[in-house]
Formats: C-alpha cells, structure tokens, sequence
C-alpha cells in the first residue's frame, strides 16, 4: 500500500511539473547560459545551444533588464556566438537572450555583462581609424595641427590624468620637489602620439625645433636637452654598462621622467643616511654600490661602510663625486691624487681638492694644526706633515674616505685604512706581526705596518710608529713591545 | 614703292581678317536619340568648319569629325554604349588641340554631357520636347514656379528615387544597364530613406533636406529659405556647372564648377574628374571652413563666426607634403599634385560609412557618433592621406 502510494505520488508529481514546464515553456537558467566578453570596440557573446527556433539578443545599459524596455540588437539563428559591434568605447553593456524554442516554449538566460574597454588612441591607425577624433578636429581645431586643444599638453591630459582612461601622468606632474618643465617643454617634445604602444610602450621621439632628435627612447632621449651631461659620458655610468642587477644605467634609472617629491626629478635620495623616503624602493647610489670594488684599492662595502665614513645630513655622494661625468676619476668633482705608485710625489695641496674643499678640511689645519691633527705630542712632530711632505706619501695610502674596514682598523677612527696597498705587515725578528696597522688608544694610537719596506715599530727610531695626542702625553705607552 | 604699299596693305588685311572671320560656336546641345545614337546641335557664326570633339572622362578627348563648312549639327552613331556618360565640345576648326587644355569661350562651345539613352529632363530642350511637362503644369501647378508639386524636393525624388533617372540618390547609385540589377556606386553618396521614398541603405550622415546647416560655422542659414533643399546646390535647368550645381549659394553667387561623371563600370562606381570649382559651392554655406595652406600651423581669422580655430586647409596638393592620397583630389593633373578640396573627405550628398566619433567636447570630453558624410569608415579619411 505504502509502496503503491508513492508510486502514484510520484506520477502525480511528475505530471504536475511536467504540465508546469509545458505550461510555462521555461527551462531553468542554469540550462540556458549566457556569458558575454567586452573587446576594445564590440562584445562578444556565447551561450548554452538550447537548439533553439531562434534566439532574441537584448540589450541594456540598466543592469535590471526588462525586456519589453530592452534594446532587441537581433535575431539569430542557428548559433550560440554573436559580436555586438553597436557599442560605444568605456561602457558596460547587460544583456540577455531569449530562446524561441517553439511556439510555446520559450527559454530566458541569465544577464551578462561586458565593458567596452577603452581602444588608446594611439597608432596603427589603418586598423584604428575612429581614433584620429580623439585629439585632432578637421575643421574647427583649437590648437595647432588641428589639436582639439590650444594646448597639446591639454590633450594628452584630456585622458592621461587619475581619472581618465590613459596612464595618469597629470599627477605625476604635480609631485612636490621637482617636475619637467612642461610649460616650456611640451609633451610632444619626448613623445609621439601617433606612435603604437606595440612598439613603444612610452611613444618616446624626442624633436628638437622641429626636428625629430631621436626615436626609441632611452639615455638619447635625455641628452637632446641635456647634453652638458654627455661630455664625458664613456665611464661607468655609461647606459652601455650593465649594473650588477643586469639593468642598462639610464637617465630613468635615477630620475623620473615627469616629477619627482624630491630635487632634481630623483627616484630616491642619493644616500640613504638619517633620509626614509624613497620612491619605487630604490636607494639610488647605494642601489648598486652595496659592494662595489671588493678586493681593489677603492674597496668599500657599501652602505655600512659609509654610515662609518663621511655620513651625515650635511654631506652625502653628491658632496665629492658627479654622477653624470665629472673632471676627475671615480666621477670626482675635485681633484684626488691616487697614483700611490709613485713613491716621490712632491706634495702640492692642489692635488686633494677633493679633502680640502667645503670647509671641510684645510691644507693648513691638517698639515700644521697639532691640535686633533695627528700631531704627536711626545716628539712634537706633525705627522701630517712628515707622511705627505717628507715621505711623499698621498692621502689615500693611509685612509679610506668612505669608511674604514675593521680588519685594518679595529678602532674604526678617523677613517684610517690603507687601500692603496702599499704597506705590508711587520716582521720583527723575522716573525710577522700581522694586523691590524693601526690601533688608535687613549690619547693616541699607533701604527704597525712596513710602508715601502721600512718597518714603522719600535725597531725603528726615525719612524717611530708610536704617537702621543698632546693632552695624553704622560698616558700612553711609548711602545708597544716593552 | 607701289609693292610696298600693296604688301603693308596685305597684311593689315591679314592681321584684323581673323578678329571677325574666326569666332567660336555657341550653344551646344547634345540629345541622345538612342542609347547607341547621338544627336549634336550648335550654332555656327561665320561658315567656319568645326571639329566634334568627345571625351568619355573630361581628359581624354578624341576629335570625332571634322564638319564641313557652315555646318551646325552631326550625328554620333558609333562608339556609344549605352549608360556610359559622354561629353561633347565643338571647336572652331584647328584652334583646339586638346579641349581640356585650350578650349576657351573664343573658339569652342562649353561642354555637353550626355546619358544615353535618355534625354535629360534638365537641359536640351528640343522644340518638340514633352520635358517641360514632367515639373511643370502650365495651368494646375501647386507649386511655385509651376510646379507639379508644392515641394521640390518631392519633384526631384519623382525621378531620382530610382523609379525614372538612372540616378538614384537615395541608393547613392547608377543604373549600370537601365536595371537596377549590380547598380554602380554613385559619386555623391546616399540620402538613405527620406520623406515618403524608402532606401535599401542607412545613411548615417546626410545633408539633411529642409534643416538649415548651422552646425557648419560660418553659414548664413537663413538665406537657405525654407532650409536645405536640392536646388541650394542643384538647378534644375542647366548652368553649366558639373552636374547641374548652382550658380547661386547663399555665400557666393557666381559658382562655377567644372568636373566630369565618369561611367567606370569596370570598377563598379560612376566617379567625379573634379577640376574646379567644388568649394565654391561647399563654402557657399560653410565659408568658415574655405582654409587655405598654412591654416593648420596659424588660426584663421577674419572669418565669419569661428575667428581662432585652426582648420584642415583644402586646395593644398598633397604632393607639396609628400603626402599620397587614394582619395579624390580637384585638378587637371590627376595625381598628387592636384589639389584637397571637401570632396576628397566628404560626400555631397550621404555616408552609409561606419561612424566615426565626433571631435572631443571642450566642456564635457562627451563624444558622439557623428559621420560628417565622410566617404571612408571612421576617420580613414585622415589616414589615407597621413598614413600615421
């Protein structure tokens, strides 16, 4: 009994939804799909294939559709694709279809929809000829060259702002430290609109008086106002050299080519010392001189090494070197004497502009003020003076002015090293001392090291390697091997 | 002394002989009889002989016969295909050498069309024609002039809506062979459907009939009357203009057009050999937009109501910019070197081309779908030339 009522309720149920479906004609949407994909000037749509009689496309720019309401874009047979092509660039379009099925059966889809992306208007204009209207007008132009605007610059930021559909440069333009001249350069002065980003992504052709100056971008670009930046533009940072992150140096490298919160249109500071802001986290210098030089006579590791040196807020790279090309070697402004080779240069001030320039050290300070200037108390000789004009020596056997290396110098003072190379260990007895060379103590220090083959220790009575700051003179021992 | 005297005799007779006995032929009329068969009248000043000269294109020309003395009418019965656009000049005997380089009013008629195998309605009249009475009513007009309809533009589609011309400007095309089986393409474009007639195409720009052109700066839109209607560019009799145009436009009243419609059934189209002329028509309406070189690089000025604006120059030659063009140009030169005149980027009459966006608003950044009448899809107009 039980078994015969579930079967007749079941045949009662299935005729019910079956009289139901037949009277409604509607399959459920999940059996009709509909998906709808946005181009850069039509969209695309595709559904289930219901073997439909028909099929009725409608369209709407209101997300709830009613169809009576509804564009009918057409009629279609036979299908399950269609291209709708009367759209407009940035609009997101509904649609959905009803299947004609028969002449009672219908079967609705869901909505979809789809935006028309915007088609950038720049080159390959045989196959984008609605694009031409986007910045010029044929006959009552505003600007030169039939510009839509009076200024080209207008133009561009017609689109390329944070709002419009382009890449917005316009804010670019207006970050607070530094910004290129666009009231006297244009934007047209480096780029070409009617370039195709499939070549150029930045459209970059830089014209000069009319004249194109150069295509395709890079450091070239730069130098058609820049060029006092080329005079020496062989040296390292010569775009041609590969960084050690395998990136060609370039002018976009440290700058922004628009604007820039910082001077000079950088990317980040020059140092990062006491400085946190940085933009599209470079460090600039230090980007890629963490550990430039190992194992040479310039040797330094980078960042720490330079906390040590010459930091602070009042100096930093810019103060001795010029990135672009500089007069000198290692992109020195001033002069520094570096030819250790030579064991007889006569002393002249005017080859360390680089130390005594700024206020920062004088030639006669250093030479003769024994007061903090290495000048030993005891003997009362201005070491100084002794090293660089009787011993013909030069700044750099002795000191490393980015910071000094702990192996050499323990004390880490006065940024005393010794990159030249010209010293050498002690040997004493015919055992060799080793390092460290110089050890600074209260109220002097010493040197232990043999420069050009003279031992500098207590050996030797003339070189004596011991000195006594003036107001520690009865503190220090005189020598380190009583 | 007495052969001296004889002989300056001689030649003053000589040299003021030719100023009366060499005069040129005046009022050519060309009839076709048949679509094979055409009927050439002029008339003659002093018994000179006369050369027949035909051209299918305008640059071509070809002297047919050479007529006897006093001789005033000839009749053409070779070479003529029927629907093939032909063109007729009579010189003064061996003053002409090539008619579209030394024809003038002192030694050859104007130029004659003809579109066999009909008769045109607007010019030619024989003294037996029944043409009058295909516009007008003599006693029961309804319209001005004794028209047959009040308005005329409704008389013009009459004809010209494909049921009697071969010029069907709401097609934009020409019968090819009397059918209207694979018609040619027109030269001016399509109206598209209009009032009462119905198209096989969609216009999607047109000079639209009865609105005022204010849209173009610098029009004087009211001395359009009543709005734009066929006769502000067409007359129905015959100027002498290219393709009948105007002589009087609200802007300049003295328009002379010269070009030729050539029949290229080959190429599926009839097009226009423009040589002069087509702007002072456009400009009758749209003066503002009469640019001449230099107008891209320094705003016009002076100008009737857009003062400032910079303006793509017509009558500039491409060749000037070592630019190429596809598209028509007006002169004699066929190449190049002609020069950019409003037909080379417009219809005259409509566009069924693919919409191209309007000019950015200043004020909104709002753009529309405008066609402009432009004769290529978008703005192809501007590439074909600049190829950017």
């Amino acid at each position: 009994m039980l078994r015969k009522f579930k079967h007749s309720h079941m045949i009662f149920l299935a005729l019910f939804f079956g009289l139901a479906f037949m009277a409604t004609g509607m399959l459920g949407a999940a059996d009709f799909q509909l998906e709808a994909t946005g181009g850069s000037n039509y969209i695309d749509l595709k559904w289930t294939n219901v073997s439909a009689d028909s099929y009725e496309i409608y369209r709407d720019t209101d997300s709830i559709m009613e169809l009576n309401n509804s564009t009918l874009v057409d009629i279609v047979y036979n299908q399950s694709t269609y291209r709708d092509i009367e759209v407009q660039s940035d609009t997101t379009y509904y649609y959905q279809i009803l299947a004609i099925i028969s002449d009672n059966e219908e079967n609705l889809s869901n909505v979809a929809s789809a935006t028309v992306f915007f088609k950038q208007p720049h080159g390959d204009y045989a196959e984008n000829p609605e694009a031409c209207a986007e910045c010029h007008q044929a006959h009552t132009a505003d600007g030169q060259q039939l510009l839509a605007e009076t200024d080209v610059n207008d133009v561009c930021f017609d689109c390329h702002t944070s709002e419009g559909p382009g890449r917005d440069v316009a804010t670019q333009f207006t970050r607070g430290g530094s910004n290129h001249p666009v009231a006297v350069q244009q934007c047209s002065s480096c780029h070409d609109g009617h370039f195709s980003p499939l070549d150029d992504p930045a459209l970059l052709e830089v014209t000069v008086s009319g004249s194109v100056y150069h295509t395709g971008g890079g450091t070239e670009n730069c130098l058609a106002c820049h060029s006092n930046f080329a005079f020496d533009y062989s040296g390292a940072h010569n775009s041609g050299q590969v960084t050690p992150k395998d990136a060609m140096i370039a002018c976009s490298g440290c700058h922004e080519p628009h604007g820039s919160e910082l001077q000079w249109l950088l990317k980040s500071y020059p140092y990062n010392a006491g400085q946190s802001t940085t933009i599209e986290g470079n460090d600039f210098c230090l980007t890629c001189h963490q550990n430039a030089g190992q194992g040479s006579d310039n040797e330094w590791n980078g960042e720490d090494t330079y906390n040590q040196g010459h930091s602070s807020n009042v100096y930093d790279c810019n103060s001795c070197h010029e990135p672009h090309a500089a007069p000198y070697a290692d992109y020195l402004l001033r002069s520094y004497y570096q030819n250790y080779s030579s064991k007889s240069h006569s002393y002249n001030s005017n080859d360390y502009n680089t130390c005594f320039t700024l206020d920062c050290h004088s030639s006669g300070s250093v030479l003769f003020d024994g007061e903090g200037h290495f000048y030993d108390a005891y003997q009362e000789r201005y070491l100084h003076n002794i090293h660089l004009k009787k011993a013909d020596a030069i700044c750099k056997e002795c000191h490393r002015p980015h910071g000094e290396i702990s192996a050499e110098n323990p004390n880490l003072e006065h940024l005393v090293g010794f990159p030249a190379g010209t010293v050498s260990e002690v040997v004493y007895n015919g055992v060799s001392e080793g390092g460290p060379y110089f050890q600074a103590q209260s109220g002097g220090g010493y040197c232990l090291l043999s420069c050009h083959s003279r031992n500098h220790d207590e050996t030797n009575s003339v070189y004596s390697n011991v000195y006594y700051a003036p107001e520690s003179v009865v503190t220090v021992e005189k020598s380190v091997y009583e | 002394m007495k052969r001296l005297g004889l002989s300056l005799l001689i030649i003053l007779i000589l040299i003021t002989t030719p100023q009366w006995a060499i005069s040129a032929p005046k009022n050519i009329k060309v009839v076709p009889r048949s679509g094979t068969v055409i009927d050439l009248f002029w008339q003659g000043q002093f018994n000179e002989a006369y050369d027949i000269w035909q051209s299918t294109d305008g640059t071509v020309w070809t002297n047919i016969y050479t007529t006897d003395s006093a001789q005033e009418s000839y009749t053409v019965t070779e070479g003529i295909e029927p629907y093939v656009n032909y063109y007729y000049l009579i010189s003064t005997k061996d003053t002409v050498t090539d008619p579209s380089m030394d024809a003038t009013v002192s030694n050859a008629t104007y130029v004659g069309p003809a579109y066999p195998p009909n008769q045109s309605a607007h010019y030619f009249y024989t003294n037996d024609t029944n043409l009058c009475a295909d516009c007008h009513s003599t006693h029961t007009g309804v319209g001005e002039a004794l028209l047959k309809y009040q308005e005329v533009d409704a008389l013009c589609l009459t004809c010209h809506d494909g049921s009697q011309s071969k010029y069907n400007v709401l097609d934009g095309v020409v019968s090819r062979d009397g059918t209207w089986n694979n018609p040619l393409q027109s030269a001016a474009g399509a109206f598209g459907a209009l009032s009462g007639h119905t198209s096989n195409v969609i216009a999607e720009s047109l000079h639209t009939l009865g609105a005022f052109p204010s849209e173009a700066p610098g029009g004087n839109p009211e001395a359009l009357g009543d709005g734009l209607s066929c006769i502000s560019c067409h007359s129905a009799h015959n100027t002498q203009n290219y393709r009948i145009i105007t002589k009087s436009t609200p802007e300049n009243t003295n328009v002379g057009v010269i070009g030729y419609a050539v029949t290229d059934k080959v190429n599926d189209r009839e097009y226009g050999n423009y040589i002069s002329g087509i702007n002072d028509l456009c400009s009758g309406c749209h003066p503002d937009y009469l640019a001449s070189a230099g107008s891209g690089h320094e705003p016009a000025s002076e100008t009737y109501v857009t003062d400032g604006k910079y303006r793509h120059p017509v009558g500039v030659s491409p060749a000037v910019y070592g630019l190429t063009t596809t598209l028509p140009l007006e002169g004699i030169n066929g190449d190049n070197s002609d020069k950019v005149f409003c037909l080379t980027c417009h219809y005259a009459h409509g566009s069924t081309k693919e919409s191209a966006l309007s000019d950015i608003n200043d004020t909104d950044g709002e753009t529309a779908a405008i066609n402009y009448n432009l004769r290529r899809d978008y703005w192809s107009v501007c590439q074909d030339c600049h190829k950017k």
